[in-house]
């Protein structure tokens, strides 16, 4: 509807220049939490990570997603507390890379 | 002049020598001036959103701000486009006019003081906006018909992203609260007569179909925002339309956008470099 907005991929967090959360935690000094992103371009595509944003809650962080990530005409979006991703390997407890 | 006749018949308005822009027609008809009304105001809330892309709470926040001011930019270009139909040029229509000839509602004539004036804003303003806009989606009037449900999706995250931040700055307490309330009471009776005019205009667009009459549109309104207001203890039922100093032209209360804001709105700085 937004003729001319630019596309989002450089707003999202991979891509800010330092304002919010550092990576890797799953809270914020503003009492927010990381949430990570994830969407489908179609029906039947499975979910892609496509980056995370910082919000007070799951209302502001649909909104926060959606706004952000805008660059592609999704089927589906969703968010998730990084804080609700559990980790299941390796068995030394420390991911092999990222 | 692309539109069905019936269409252009019931504006009442086709003819060679009619004025670039409704505004300056002593009798442009009620669907262009209402038409006109949404565009204005919608191209104002996209600049009060803009004065708040730098220094929002958060770099999320400003993201959001900066897609709600596209978004509001993007639906009054299509609302100013709709004009043609009525043989307004809709290019005079939203670079050519002064600000004492904007429709726009009087809460958006200046800026959004602190951030709880923009929550207050989004809930109040924005949400009275998506009423109306909903309202001429289900009427008669084809383009409207067609154009509006996907500004209304957009809407939606309008909507959830200023009940959100009412509710946090409404539970927070204290000086947040405070000053959301009153904004919000100071926002809610002028835009709620722009909403409701009660006006000849306003009657004609509902007898012809295209709005819905004003006692569901207040319903409606009471519906999608009375709880988010309740939180600060608003209470939207027992608010009255503020119509002192009516302007029946204009069909919004008195005064005008600031100017410096319409020359924005107008792209003033960049009229050299328009192509339409």
């Amino acid at each position: 509807m937004s003729g001319g907005r630019p596309v989002g991929a450089g707003r999202g967090r991979e891509a800010s220049t330092g304002q919010g959360a550092s990576a890797g935690s799953a809270g914020t000094s503003l009492g927010e939490e990381v949430y990570e992103v994830f969407a489908r371009k179609k029906r039947g595509d499975a979910l892609r990570h496509v980056g995370c944003v910082d919000a007070p809650g799951s209302a502001l962080a649909r909104v926060y997603a959606w706004k952000t990530y805008d660059e592609e005409n999704w089927f589906e979006m969703c968010v998730v507390p990084r804080k609700a991703i559990l980790p299941a390997g390796p068995p030394s407890g420390r991911p092999a890379s990222g | 002049m692309s539109g069905p006749a019936s269409e252009r018949s019931s504006s009442g308005m086709s003819g060679p020598a009619k004025p670039a822009s409704p505004d300056r027609d002593p009798d442009p008809g009620p669907l262009a001036r209402h038409i006109l009304s949404l565009a204005d105001s919608k191209r104002l809330l996209g600049i009060r959103y803009s004065d708040w892309l730098l220094g929002s709470p958060s770099i999320e926040t400003g993201i959001a701000a900066s897609s709600m001011a596209q978004d509001e930019w993007g639906h009054a270009r299509l609302l100013y486009s709709m004009l043609r139909e009525f043989g307004f040029d809709p290019f005079a229509v939203e670079h050519e006019r002064p600000a004492a000839r904007y429709y726009s509602a009087c809460a958006l004539d200046g800026e959004f003081e602190d951030w709880a004036a923009l929550v207050a804003g989004v809930v109040v303003v924005d949400g009275a906006l998506e009423v109306a806009l909903e309202s001429l989606g289900a009427g008669r009037y084809a383009l409207a018909r067609s154009r509006v449900p996907k500004m209304l999706a957009e809407e939606a995250h309008h909507r959830h992203f200023g009940a959100a931040w009412f509710e946090r700055l409404g539970g927070a307490g204290g000086e947040a609260a405070e000053r959301l309330r009153e904004e919000a009471e100071s926002m809610l009776p002028g835009t709620l007569a722009w909403l409701l005019p009660a006006d000849d205009v306003y009657e004609a667009l509902a007898a012809e179909g295209h709005v819905r009459p004003e006692a569901q549109v207040r319903r409606r309104y009471e519906e999608q925002v009375g709880a988010v207001l309740a939180a600060v203890g608003v209470r939207i039922e027992d608010v009255e339309p503020d119509r002192n100093g009516w302007d029946a032209e204009r069909r919004r209360g008195p005064g005008a956008p600031a100017e410096e804001a319409v020359e924005r709105a107008r792209g003033d700085r960049n009229r050299a470099l328009f192509v339409e």
